[in-house]
């Protein structure tokens, strides 16, 4: 069966103890697709599954004519239901435990620990068309952008922050060049919070992209990631990233 | 009988996240299946989550079914329920009925993605399935979903699905109900009606609620926004539509035409001022209308809006009796309130759900009612669910607390969901309240799943049944 470790955000070491079973039969529609498996070992887990080792969880089988009672697999999983317990959803499995290199590589996606954070950051670096040091030195609407134009809860809210260069680690720009303006968001809707909102003065590093902006209707460099702006004490660790990629 | 439930799972205890703009659909069929919504992520990523009980709300869980990474943009649920209410399994709604009666529809902005409209369903909502893709359409806002069985007539069993939106593809008249009148068979067409038949500010405003009457009667309310200045301050009408075939004929929603201009749709008030995405007690404003059908006589219509006459943000509850052509003089107004949600029992008992600012800063409370009338409107009941700090947990995002909550009837019962801040306190829960999360109400702390570290308050949806 292809494993789709990508999608996956609970990958675990288990043994199939029962089948057509839930360990939340009040909560849990109880078919031929669920199955009681034990934990044997976590390899990629956010903190609240962390500590799952030793214990049977609930799995809505992608497969059941895949998996027999008594097998060991790793199991590749995201959420299904959350109650009394938590029941997952298996996205792919391979027999039996994967290698330690392997295991390594999935301890490094689990949420929430410096090692996910900073192969996340990695990844976006490795993405980003520009990354440079230095600080916000003016903030105002993006050239051409409509201030009166349509109204949504949700509307993102353009803004054009004119960065001064101190260090360009990535990217063509000129060795002249001092300054670049990118666009960020300045909604604090449930849509955009999460994305970059800058001031001026402030400083760090800032990840930046070429992409289409819809409400311009022209490519400008944008910070729109979560990880587009990070403050200054994470430059030596951005220059190692860097360095290394 | 009052009975006020946090939703989230034991499961969930460490979970802090603004969980807030709730909505619920009763299975109205049998109410002990009920599924609600909030913007609750999926802890473990993939697909969104929507609250379910089978209890009739005690307890909740949440079941990933919704086609959106991790959260939804936006999200309202309803529930048609079979053709008869006997809930004895029957199959009865002219083959559309593999449902269990516990059909869901859902409009949601899908992400990732903005302003991407679906329309969803899925014909059992306890089910692991993923909720089926009806239509997707591109910029259009705020979807507010409502469904009706038709029980009787040559559509008897069909599934009428009414979805309020704000089409940004029809400007300047963006006000439309995005309407299948068959929403259960396989592939179900849908139109769009346009429903703001006057100029604009070059948009309306992005709350359209329809409500579903069984007899065919369907209204819709909305802000027709006149204009609208730099600051986001908006002059609009408060515009009631209806369409006494169900929105089937080849002009919708014009059979209520305002006795002054002769155009369909009535303009219970003009000229009502607020300013948009102006903030009180965190939370930001927008309008807030509400609109609510008696159950037993489509005549009689009840409705609420906010404007800043009297408060930066004053609630009013207006009645008609006459299919929404006259409105009489507010039955209620309520200085600093917002996210009124009403709803008629089939007694013809009006129930207002809202939420209204108290106290000055820096210790500002939210109080959320729920005010009953027995009567019309002429004298009601109140009585308050939840007293809650304002300036505690600091906000997040926006919406603090939800652009709306949401307040519906099946029989004699009312059924409410609202957001709060969710510190563990009886004080602030005058009529109780039964957490599933681990708390400690001595020490007013949640705690997480490990029953002793302290986790931070933050915003959790509750769950209300009035009796």
């Amino acid at each position: 069966m292809a494993t789709s470790p990508q999608e996956s955000t609970f990958t675990f070491v288990g043994t199939v103890k029962e089948r057509n079973a839930a360990t939340m039969a009040e909560e849990v529609p109880v078919t031929q697709s669920t199955a009681v498996v034990h934990v044997d070992a976590v390899l990629q887990a956010p903190p609240m599954l962390a500590n799952r080792a030793g214990t049977d969880i609930t799995v809505l089988l992608s497969d059941p004519e895949q998996v027999q009672e008594g097998q060991q697999a790793t199991f590749f999983t995201t959420g299904w239901i959350y109650g009394e317990d938590i029941a997952v959803q298996e996205v792919g499995h391979e027999e039996g435990s994967v290698d330690d290199e392997r295991a390594a590589e999935l301890a490094a996606l689990s949420p929430g620990t410096p090692e996910n954070r900073t192969h996340r950051l990695q990844q976006r670096l490795a993405e980003a068309d520009v990354v440079v040091a230095g600080m916000v030195s003016e903030i105002k609407f993006p050239e051409g952008y409509n201030t009166q134009g349509l109204v949504s809860e949700h509307a993102p809210l353009l803004r054009e922050a004119t960065i001064q260069i101190e260090t360009a680690y990535k990217g063509d720009l000129p060795a002249e060049q001092d300054t670049i303006k990118a666009i960020f968001f300045a909604s604090q809707d449930v849509r955009w919070y999460r994305t970059p909102i800058l001031a001026v003065g402030q400083k760090g590093i800032f990840v930046l992209d070429k992409r289409e902006i819809r409400e311009l209707q022209r490519e400008e460099f944008a910070a729109l990631d979560p990880l587009d702006h990070q403050p200054p004490e994470q430059r030596d660790l951005i220059e190692t990233l860097l360095q290394g990629s | 009988m009052i009975q006020v439930v946090n939703m989230i799972p034991k499961s969930l205890s460490n979970e802090s996240e603004q969980d807030s703009e709730p909505h619920l659909a009763v299975n109205p069929t049998n109410p002990q299946e009920i599924a609600a919504s909030a913007f609750t992520p999926n802890p473990l990523g993939g697909n969104a989550p929507i609250y379910v009980s089978t209890n009739g709300g005690l307890t909740w869980r949440l079941n990933a079914i919704v086609p959106s990474a991790v959260i939804t943009g936006d999200i309202t649920t309803a529930a048609p329920g079979r053709r008869s209410d006997d809930n004895n399994g029957n199959d009865n709604d002219n083959g559309n009925d593999d449902d269990k009666g516990r059909r869901l529809y859902a409009g949601i902005l899908k992400r990732p993605g903005f302003l991407l409209f679906n329309a969803l369903r899925t014909n059992d909502f306890l089910s692991p399935t993923v909720m089926t893709v009806l239509l997707e359409r591109s910029d259009e806002d705020q979807p507010w979903a409502q469904v009706i069985k038709v029980r009787s007539g040559p559509d008897a069993g069909k599934d009428r699905l009414y979805i309020g939106i704000n089409d940004f593809n029809a400007l300047p008249r963006s006000a439309t109900v995005e309407q299948s009148l068959d929403a259960a068979v396989a592939a179900p067409a849908f139109t769009s009606a346009r429903i703001e038949q006057r100029n604009t500010s070059g948009q309306d405003g992005p709350q359209i609620r329809p409500v579903a009457h069984r007899d065919g009667t369907v209204y819709a309310v909305f802000h027709g926004w006149r204009n609208r200045d730099i600051t986001n301050r908006v002059t609009a009408d408060v515009v009631i539509v209806r369409d006494d075939d169900g929105g089937a004929g080849a002009t919708p929603y014009t059979d209520l035409v305002d006795a002054n201009d002769g155009v369909a749709g009535v303009r219970v008030v003009q000229n009502i001022t607020f300013t948009f995405n102006s903030i009180l007690g965190q939370t930001r404003l927008g309008g807030n209308p509400s609109i609510a059908v008696d159950p037993r006589n489509s005549s009689i219509v009840y409705l609420a809006w906010t404007d800043d006459q009297t408060s930066l943000s004053t609630l009013h509850i207006r009645r008609s009796t006459d299919r929404g052509q006259t409105w009489g003089a507010d039955l209620r107004t309520i200085a600093n309130a917002t996210n009124p949600a009403l709803a008629v029992n089939s007694r013809g008992h009006v129930g207002l759900l809202y939420q209204r600012l108290t106290g000055t800063a820096p210790n500002e409370r939210w109080e959320t009612h729920l005010e009953r009338s027995t009567n019309g409107g002429a004298a009601w009941g109140d009585s308050v669910l939840a007293n809650t700090p304002a300036a505690t947990p600091v906000r997040q995002f926006q919406p603090y607390l939800g652009d709306y909550d949401y307040l519906m009837a099946v029989g004699r019962t009312f059924y409410g969901i609202f957001s709060a801040n969710n510190s563990p306190n009886r004080a602030n829960f005058p009529n109780g309240v039964r957490y599933q999360r681990n708390v400690d109400f001595d020490t007013n702390r949640l705690l997480g799943l490990d029953g002793s570290t302290i986790i931070p308050t933050s915003i959790d949806p509750f769950f209300v049944k009035s009796t």
